[in-house]
């Protein structure tokens, strides 16, 4: 398991590589003309900053003296200074990253607490009026810009019923709650946060479960575990939902990268002080410096989520583990 | 005394707008303690008859006439869960691919201890000593090793061994085995063959054998019945099908088994392998 | 031909997302016709602006009092072209490298093969953001980079199909009939690997939608006063307890139109996929 382990892993060196010349691809479309001053978001800001940046990332060496300078800041996750307040970009999205991580991950939980068992129960009824049923409403729920949802989520539960708060994370009277105030507090605030974030990828994944569970339902030791006299319910939540889950623990990995994506968007309705809005706001005030670093930090989250799942897929299929 | 009486089975398949008849009005009896062999090219009908008497059919097939009367009851009159009840304990089955047939990311042990939860109330620790108890009796070496091993880490042969154990862990009265050699290599094709001999003299189960191969039939089987394209041609004892075949295509089939006894071609066989 | 249109009449889901998707496509083909008023025209007086839906306004009014009817009619216009050219770069990228990393196979195959991935990995959204955050907010920018950004499920899809189709009979014997590789590529073996990609290209028409609602949300696509979807909902987002009818309205029409193609893409790949029958 090791070794296949060590395998996926160094799959990801020629991929970092590849990453770190598209992104100095990406670099390059900062324009040094001042002329272009007028495509800035904020002019005042815009001409003095790039100017700025094509110093410290080197921009105006040789290309293969950029590469290397930009290799190496990418190796020890340093992207220079903030042109906002001068603090390393790397600080900055370090304190930002547990709020994004928290809004991430209780996503992925909701996500698969209400997709799995709506793709199972697609499957075993396939092609039934559930079933049918379930196809539309997860469409719809594909088809829902994230930021529209946002809002009526902020529209309906906020505004209208007041059940839960709008914006923010941790207002400040929340130090002096009691710990598990303080927390409950905090969950109550992650609610609409995480539904917005999680409709999306709620439709996918369910979709993929169900064409999945449809798959394994047709195998033969379905078939056996049948003949063997198990119970209809053994049959499909130990003999078919272990083969299925399989897969859907690798997907876990592709959707890190839209629920990342989602932030930047989700973050900046609800004022949550994460990543997504670190960056919204870097790339509104053209603070390039913090704009790369976003950016790079959010694919190195990718991959590690792709190392993640690999090792997660070794420890859960037999068939890995005991390679 | 019948144990199992197919009578007039009809099961079709429906497709778009075609309907199928894999099985067409096919009757045979199979006698308390008696092997009764099935053969005919795939495509058939063998295994979907075997599929009906389990009541296993997938969509979207149906049986759509007939009876199957097992043990004086018909199968097809019982609800799902009386069915149930019979499928593993009373009639067991093993199938063709046991790559396929087990189930990947289930150890062996908990395949075989599901079935006899499924069937008997027994506690964690007589259910693994029944276990182990059948992976001996089929000769698989190191039960204990096998137990907690996963399908795809055993070889083809052992893992129909298996299958096998499986079937036979709780005495069905009907054992069902379809094509259960032919995937296999040549040389453990015989081995198992040996097995199911064993099986047929030590517990005196009926057993349904089907094969395309005349040969494995000629060895095994007391009587025989052959099938083509979804009907039974000709069915008698096998001495009497083997050197006095009435129907056309029985001759047919029984011109592809070579003349040689086939315990002279193993030999051969062995002698190529090594 | 005939049976396949006979099969999207049958098939309500398509029938739906086809009826809604020619709608749309009239209202922007007629926007000057249908359009009760000019969407650009300001009219700041307390009775004109945020006004909720009545007879003289049917949608109701924005916060500078335009005609929330006319700039959804013409907002519609931007969508369809965005989602349109933005598939149609795609479209030529993934394909062109789709059918150059099957057809050849090989270190070609491998060195695309791994760019996919490479791209794969980008949070496709925040890429977007980069891009446009040099380059300044512009619709053409928006639709150049959607284009840019997602042609990988393409290719991977066209490579696929032609992995299984090269080895059949009509490429061996086009070949053994002296065709050159470029002509076997796109006159024999393209033709069979249609179906999938008309599924994808639905369904990419439907995500760029999406996309591109999205950016001119956050102020990085179409600018105001020039109206689309995206940008009337993020005008709405400040009166959210006021006039609802600046949020609702929009945020339907683009799940309406999504929905819609993503349906006809679902229904397709049934369809043309004789695996899926029943």
């Amino acid at each position: 398991m090791l070794s296949y382990i060590i395998r996926r892993s160094l799959l990801i060196i020629p991929m970092l590589l590849g990453i770190s010349l598209i992104t100095l691809m990406i670099m390059h479309l900062a324009p040094g003309d001042p002329a272009s001053l007028r495509y800035g978001l904020n002019p005042e800001v815009g001409g003095s900053a790039r100017t700025q940046f094509r110093e410290i990332y080197g921009l105006d060496k040789p290309v293969h003296v950029q590469y290397f300078m930009w290799l190496k800041r990418m190796a020890v996750l340093d992207f220079g200074n903030s042109f906002i307040d001068d603090r390393p970009v790397i600080q900055k999205i370090g304190e930002r990253l547990p709020a994004t991580l928290l809004l991430s991950i209780a996503s992925i939980l909701l996500i698969y607490s209400i997709s799995i068992p709506i793709g199972i129960s697609s499957a075993v009824k396939a092609n039934s009026p559930y079933d049918r049923l379930m196809t539309i409403v997860v469409f719809i729920g594909y088809a829902t810009p994230s930021f529209w949802f946002a809002l009526i989520l902020i529209m309906f539960f906020g505004v209208r019923l007041e059940w839960f708060p709008i914006s923010g994370m941790r207002p400040w009277y929340v130090d002096y709650y009691p710990f598990f105030a303080s927390l409950k507090d905090l969950a109550w605030r992650m609610v609409l946060p995480v539904m917005a974030t999680s409709l999306v990828s709620l439709a996918g994944i369910s979709r993929y479960m169900r064409s999945g569970m449809l798959e394994v339902l047709r195998q033969d030791y379905i078939r056996t575990a049948r003949a063997k006299g198990l119970s209809e319910r053994r049959v499909i939540y130990r003999h078919a939902l272990k083969n299925a889950l399989l897969p859907i623990v690798t997907i876990a990995s592709m959707i890190l990268p839209s629920l990342i994506g989602g932030s930047f968007i989700i973050e900046t309705i609800f004022a949550w002080p994460g990543m997504g809005r670190l960056g919204y706001e870097a790339i509104m005030n053209h603070d390039l410096p913090t704009v790369m670093g976003v950016g790079i930090i959010s694919v190195f989250l990718t991959l590690l989520g792709l190392i993640l799942a690999d090792v997660l897929y070794a420890v859960v299929d037999p068939r890995i583990r005991y390679e | 005394m019948a144990l199992l009486q197919v009578k007039n089975l009809k099961t079709h398949f429906f497709a778009e707008s075609e309907v199928r008849k894999a099985v067409d009005d096919v009757s045979f009896v199979v006698q308390e303690g008696e092997t009764f062999g099935l053969v005919g090219e795939s495509g058939s009908g063998k295994t979907v008859t075997a599929l009906s008497i389990l009541k296993l059919v997938d969509e979207p097939g149906r049986i759509v006439g007939g009876d199957i009367i097992f043990g004086g009851r018909s199968l097809l009159e019982l609800s799902k869960e009386n069915m149930r009840k019979i499928r593993g304990n009373d009639i067991s089955i093993v199938f063709q691919e046991p790559l396929t047939a087990l189930n990947p990311v289930l150890s062996i042990g908990e395949q075989v201890t599901e079935q006899i939860h499924a069937h008997r109330d027994v506690s964690k620790e007589e259910a693994k000593e029944t276990a182990l108890a059948c992976l001996k009796e089929v000769h698989l070496p190191q039960p204990e090793r096998v137990f907690y091993d996963y399908p795809h880490r055993l070889s083809g042969g052992m893992r129909q061994r298996a299958m096998i154990a499986m079937a036979l862990c709780l005495r069905p009265r009907l054992l069902i085995a379809d094509e259960p050699t032919t995937a296999l290599d040549v040389t453990i094709q015989a081995e198992i063959l040996d097995l199911f001999r064993e099986i047929k003299k030590k517990h005196n189960m009926s057993i349904l054998f089907i094969t395309h191969d005349f040969g494995i039939i000629a060895q095994l089987a007391d009587r025989v019945a052959v099938m083509q394209k979804g009907r039974i041609v000709e069915q008698g004892g096998v001495e009497n099908i083997f050197y006095y075949p009435k129907d056309a295509y029985t001759k047919e089939l029984l011109e592809a088994v070579p003349k040689i006894p086939r315990e002279l071609r193993i030999q051969n066989d062995r002698n190529k392998k090594s | 031909m005939n049976d396949m249109f006979k099969e999207i009449v049958k098939n309500k889901q398509v029938l739906f997302g086809v009826v809604v998707i020619l709608f749309m496509f009239i209202v922007a083909l007629f926007a000057p016709v249908l359009a009760t008023h000019d969407p650009l025209e300001l009219d700041l007086s307390a009775d004109v602006r945020l006004q909720p839906p009545s007879a003289e306004h049917i949608f109701g009014t924005d916060d500078m009092g335009r005609d929330l009817f006319s700039r959804m009619v013409y907002g519609a216009r931007i969508s369809l072209s965005v989602g349109f050219i933005a598939v149609a770069i795609m479209l030529v990228i993934g394909v062109t490298l789709g059918v150059i990393a099957g057809y050849y196979g090989k270190w070609v195959d491998t060195l695309i093969m791994r760019l996919v991935e490479i791209m794969m990995c980008f949070p496709r959204f925040y890429l977007i953001l980069m891009i446009l955050a040099f380059l300044g907010p512009s619709i053409i920018y928006v639709m150049i980079v959607i284009g840019l950004t997602s042609w990988t499920g393409l290719t991977r899809l066209v490579r696929a199909e032609f992995l299984s189709l090269r080895e059949r009979e009509y490429a061996i014997a086009a070949k053994a009939l002296g065709a050159s590789d470029m002509r076997i590529a796109f006159r024999h073996i393209l033709p069979n690997a249609l179906a999938p990609v008309f599924v994808s290209i639905t369904l990419s028409l439907g995500g760029a939608i999406l996309l591109e609602s999205g950016l001119s949300f956050l102020g990085l696509g179409v600018q105001i006063p020039t109206p689309s979807w995206g940008n009337i909902i993020s005008t709405g987002r400040f009166y959210i307890d006021s006039a609802w009818w600046l949020t609702v309205i929009p945020g339907l029409s683009i799940l309406l139109t999504v929905l819609s193609f993503y349906l006809v893409g679902e229904g397709l790949r049934v369809i043309l996929d004789p695996r899926m029958k029943r």
